[in-house]
């Protein structure tokens, strides 16, 4: 459905072109940045001290606390420049011809295809309540970016790079601080469920390749005991899926009725594709993917080709938009409108 | 403090009139679980029923048979209300086979396909088709669990004193494991 990185490289090649050399100037300025940190630390210090001169000695002092702050200030603003610069114009440049491209399906006239983009933006706090996935009481604060949202056929989508923190306390020697550890770190991914459904479902994953892994293991166990939902574990008919996720839910019938062997097939096929674990929700009107990972995503590179980093934008774009063909959410035989 | 013989014989016996309690309980709630399901898939089956003999009547009304059609469906429908599981079954399944039957003309009326009405009872039966699927993997899930622990030492000893008998699964047809897709099943 969606064109080849190498299709949709020659649609946006005039923007690539136009970001090297936006990288070329940021790259140069960078340099000049880090030369004026030094020489506003060198200088004053070889000056300063070398000659006694209380006036000589000030403006040292001066040169040295200003100029480290400016140039500090300087290399910070050339890579937010370029960051922002990357995703105006290459992200959002990728998302504008991916969505153009896209071959329609012939026999579907009323085949939508909408999207929208906010490089701040993150999911609204009451659909990560919706969601499902996360026990919310637990949370002080919700960060995120990179907020894309659209339709693509039937199904209305969302995602957002996601940080949920807790507050703790550390205690130090004379008082207590207070710190946000990040309990939930990744892409929280939404698309609204081709079935009706009233309950609530959800597949932890049961995969534990990392002390990160273990960690999250034992919180979920914590948490729902904490919680007191009302969840009953199930085991599926697939066995391959039971060995990849744990089923918990709120009414079995429908556990079992949204989690067709079809999509329990489709399911386990798209976390083979992935690295790390993945926690499925399904709960009022949406399906919720949470892709647990510490990479930025869209954030660029001053050190990597434009057409390199493009292509690693467009695979993570493409990852996520074929969630819905790869799980079959616009087949619309049911009665949910 | 000594322990005495008696203390250890005391402890040993509550802890197996626990367990057989919490055994005794577990079966009696699986027994009750199945029935559930089982209840679960006469209503679906119900339901199903009531959409099938709505898009038998929808098509009909197009056609020129509708008093064969409706004469047959009023046959089916007292069929239907048998109490016995497998003729419920046998005369749903009657019906589907005279909607099969009715589909191959909707072909010739493209208006059927434009009725509201007709495309809503198709994705009915459709939803209906996977909640009735979904409801007999239930069954068949709770039936294998309680099989299960009837079988394996020492539950299985539960056997003899409250009387059970390992139960029967159902037979799904392969067919289910698809998406459904009425419309194709109905072409044949």
């Amino acid at each position: 459905m969606f064109s080849s990185y190498d299709e949709i490289y020659h649609l946006i090649k005039d923007d690539l072109n136009e970001m090297n050399k936006i990288r070329s100037k940021t790259i140069i300025k960078y340099i000049l940045g880090w030369i004026s940190l030094f020489a506003s630390i060198i200088i004053p210090a070889i000056f300063g001290l070398s000659i006694p001169n209380a006036g000589i000695q000030w403006l040292a002092a001066f040169v040295f606390f200003f100029g480290t702050v400016a140039s500090i200030v300087s290399i910070f603003k050339t890579l937010g420049s370029f960051r922002m610069a990357f995703k105006r114009k290459v992200v959002k440049r990728l998302l504008k011809a991916l969505f153009e491209s896209a071959n329609l399906p012939e026999d579907d006239p009323n085949y939508e295809m909408k999207w929208g983009y906010a490089t701040n933006g993150k999911i609204d706090n009451f659909l990560i309540g919706e969601s499902g996935l996360f026990y919310l009481n637990r949370i002080d604060r919700v960060a995120g970016k990179d907020l894309i949202i659209g339709k693509i056929g039937s199904t209305a989508f969302y995602f957002s790079e996601l940080r949920l923190y807790k507050q703790v306390k550390s205690s130090g020697n004379e008082r207590k601080n207070r710190k946000l550890i990040p309990r939930y770190q990744g892409v929280l991914y939404l698309a609204d469920f081709h079935k009706h459904f009233k309950g609530h479902t959800v597949l932890r994953d049961k995969q534990i390749f990392s002390f990160q892994h273990v960690k999250r293991f034992f919180r979920h166990h914590y948490h729902r005991m904490l919680s007191g939902k009302k969840l009953t574990t199930i085991k599926m008919e697939n066995d391959e899926f039971n060995k990849y996720f744990k089923v918990r839910t709120t009414n079995e019938f429908e556990a079992r009725y949204i989690l067709s062997p079809n999509l329990m097939e489709d399911l386990v096929a798209f976390r083979k594709r992935n690295r790390n674990p993945i926690d499925i929700a399904f709960r009022k009107r949406f399906i919720s993917l949470f892709l647990y990972n510490k990479k930025d995503y869209f954030e660029p590179s001053i050190y990597n080709s434009m057409k390199k980093q493009s292509k690693i934008a467009y695979d993570d774009l493409i990852l996520f938009f074929r969630i819905i063909n790869d799980l079959n959410l616009n087949t619309r035989i049911w009665s949910k409108e | 403090m000594n322990i005495e013989p008696w203390m250890i014989g005391t402890a040993v016996a509550v802890l197996v009139l626990l367990w057989a309690l919490v055994t005794y309980n577990r079966f009696i709630s699986l027994k009750n679980s199945i029935e559930e399901s089982f209840k679960h898939i006469d209503i679906t089956l119900a339901q199903r029923f009531d959409s099938l003999t709505r898009i038998a009547e929808t098509i009909a009304a197009y056609t020129k048979h509708e008093k064969e059609v409706h004469t047959e469906v009023t046959k089916l429908r007292s069929q239907f209300d048998n109490p016995n599981e497998n003729e419920k079954v046998k005369t749903s399944n009657e019906l589907s086979r005279l909607v099969s039957g009715l589909q191959v003309q909707v072909e010739n009326y493209p208006e059927i396909k434009a009725n509201e009405n007709y495309l809503h009872l198709q994705k009915s039966i459709n939803e209906l088709e996977e909640r009735l699927a979904a409801s007999r993997r239930t069954f068949n899930a709770r039936v294998t669990k309680f099989n299960t622990m009837l079988q394996q030492f020492p539950t299985n000893l539960f056997k003899f004193f409250m009387n059970l008998e390992k139960r029967e699964l159902l037979h799904i047809d392969t067919s289910k494991k698809q998406d459904v897709d009425i419309a194709k099943i109905l072409r044949g």
